[in-house]
């Protein structure tokens, strides 16, 4: 090169592959760099949870407060088989408990302490026979029979009636309800006598499994039952 | 030989480059798993005094009212006793009111005294509801609010001639309450998108707020 009277210097041959080495690594690394944060973006559009509306229902029993609602969708209750099977069973127990009907037959059938395990598997359910031994366990059994059956007689000869108002009657789980069994809070009202009075009583009942004596209702039965008057 | 140094660098700025970004995602990942969740309101029970008739947010309902819900809840967790051997021990499993809601010194004192008591009502079949019993107020030279309570209690089960016995009292209650959600290491969001309305399987809502009792004395 024949500098200044030589103006036209020879390009450098490697120039070219050099540049494009250099635009290739710069985007490269740039194209990295960007994958690397959409990965971010990407985990954390995945994680994010915005929950809204979030509806809480307070002021049930016990000022028990619960989610009714989360997100959009509809508010909802899923119950399985087995808290559905325990909450009828106990719709139906509560008013065999106390009812106390015009007709003694009909309560002495219900209240009956001559039954076995063997009168629980006949199919019964017109007559009702047995119906408060047939859903308890022994030690509540034994209970009914020494404190609260002789209250029911005493009721029935001065011809007092009872009845549950159905309608009434709610029945709520109280911490984890499974297929082994759960404690549930019930709450009714009851007529006396035929309408000239009446009474709201809560109760507590709770429910275990034994398939072996209990095979009518699945293996549940109620093994504690405590019940209160609230008013008069 | 320099040339070699130079690129050696290059080097090192550029893995330095990539640790910087993947610290970055990795904060944006922590970003992520922060929740937002908007609470309203809705009381359905009729027994109600404070029912707002159609939901309403926290904001709305002001820290006054939030607040009071909030002690009322904590004061009726504190005292209430149903017939179940099992509660008491429900009542202070992780996720419960109790031990979410009470400062560590609180726990240990209803552990000690109140759950002892409420533990031997359970297995003798009675009975404990609690109600406020007028105004919640803080007077203006303490730090402790006056909550004023009536427990009923059936000292028998499945007798209906059995009043219940009535006894007043009233507590002062050291408060830390702010509005707003709690940053927690509950994975609240989670639990509502799969459990939050199966029947009986729930933790109670009201832990997820920021209130904490401090102090609680008995008069």
């Amino acid at each position: 090169m024949n500098y200044p009277d030589d103006f036209n210097t020879r390009t450098f041959p490697a120039g070219k592959s050099i540049a494009i080495s250099r635009a290739m690594g710069v985007g490269i690394v740039s194209a990295f760099l960007i994958i690397v944060c959409l990965c971010g973006l990407l985990i954390w559009t995945i994680r994010s949870v915005r929950v809204e509306p979030y509806v809480i229902a307070t002021g049930g029993a016990n000022d028990k407060w619960r989610v009714v609602m989360a997100g959009n969708g509809t508010p909802t209750i899923k119950m399985t088989d087995a808290q559905l099977f325990q909450q009828s069973l106990l719709w139906r127990f509560t008013q065999n408990w106390f009812n106390i009907s015009p007709n003694s037959d009909s309560n002495a059938a219900v209240w009956n302490t001559e039954c076995t395990r063997e009168n629980c598997l006949k199919d019964d359910t017109g007559t009702r026979n047995c119906a408060i031994f047939c859903a308890v366990g022994d030690e509540l059994f034994y209970r009914f029979s020494k404190d609260t059956l002789p209250q029911h007689q005493l009721f029935e000869s001065t011809g007092v009636t009872r009845l549950v108002v159905p309608e009434s009657l709610r029945i709520d789980p109280v911490g984890d309800v499974s297929v082994r069994g759960g404690t549930w809070r019930i709450s009714a009202t009851i007529i006396l006598n035929g309408g000239n009075g009446a009474m709201d009583i809560v109760a507590y009942a709770t429910i275990a499994r034994n398939e072996k004596y209990f095979p009518a209702a699945r293996g549940y039965y109620i093994a504690e039952f405590d019940a209160y008057r609230v008013s008069q | 030989m320099i040339r070699k140094i130079i690129m050696f660098f290059f080097g090192l700025v550029l893995l330095a480059l990539t640790v910087a970004m993947l610290f970055m995602a990795s904060a944006v990942y922590d970003t992520g798993v922060r929740e937002t969740i908007s609470p309203y309101f809705f009381q359905t029970n009729e027994l109600s005094v404070m029912r707002p008739g159609a939901p309403v947010r926290e904001s709305e309902m002001g820290e006054t009212a939030m607040r009071e819900m909030l002690i009322k809840k904590y004061v009726t967790e504190y005292f209430y006793a149903i017939p179940d051997p099992n509660n008491v021990e429900q009542r202070t499993g992780s996720y419960s009111v109790m031990v979410r809601m009470s400062a560590p010194k609180v726990l240990e004192q209803w552990k000690k005294g109140e759950a002892i008591g409420i533990q031997s009502m359970s297995e003798n079949h009675m009975m404990r509801t609690v109600a406020i019993d007028g105004e919640i107020y803080k007077p203006s030279d303490s730090d402790y609010w006056v909550v004023p309570y009536v427990l009923n209690t059936w000292t028998k089960s499945n007798d209906m001639s059995v009043e219940p016995q009535i006894t007043h009292g009233t507590l002062l209650m050291n408060v830390l309450y702010e509005p707003g959600i709690r940053e927690t290491t509950l994975d609240i969001g989670k639990y509502l998108k799969n459990s939050y309305n199966k029947f009986g399987a729930e933790y109670d809502p009201a832990i997820i707020f920021r209130f904490q009792v401090l102090d609680l004395e008995r008069q």
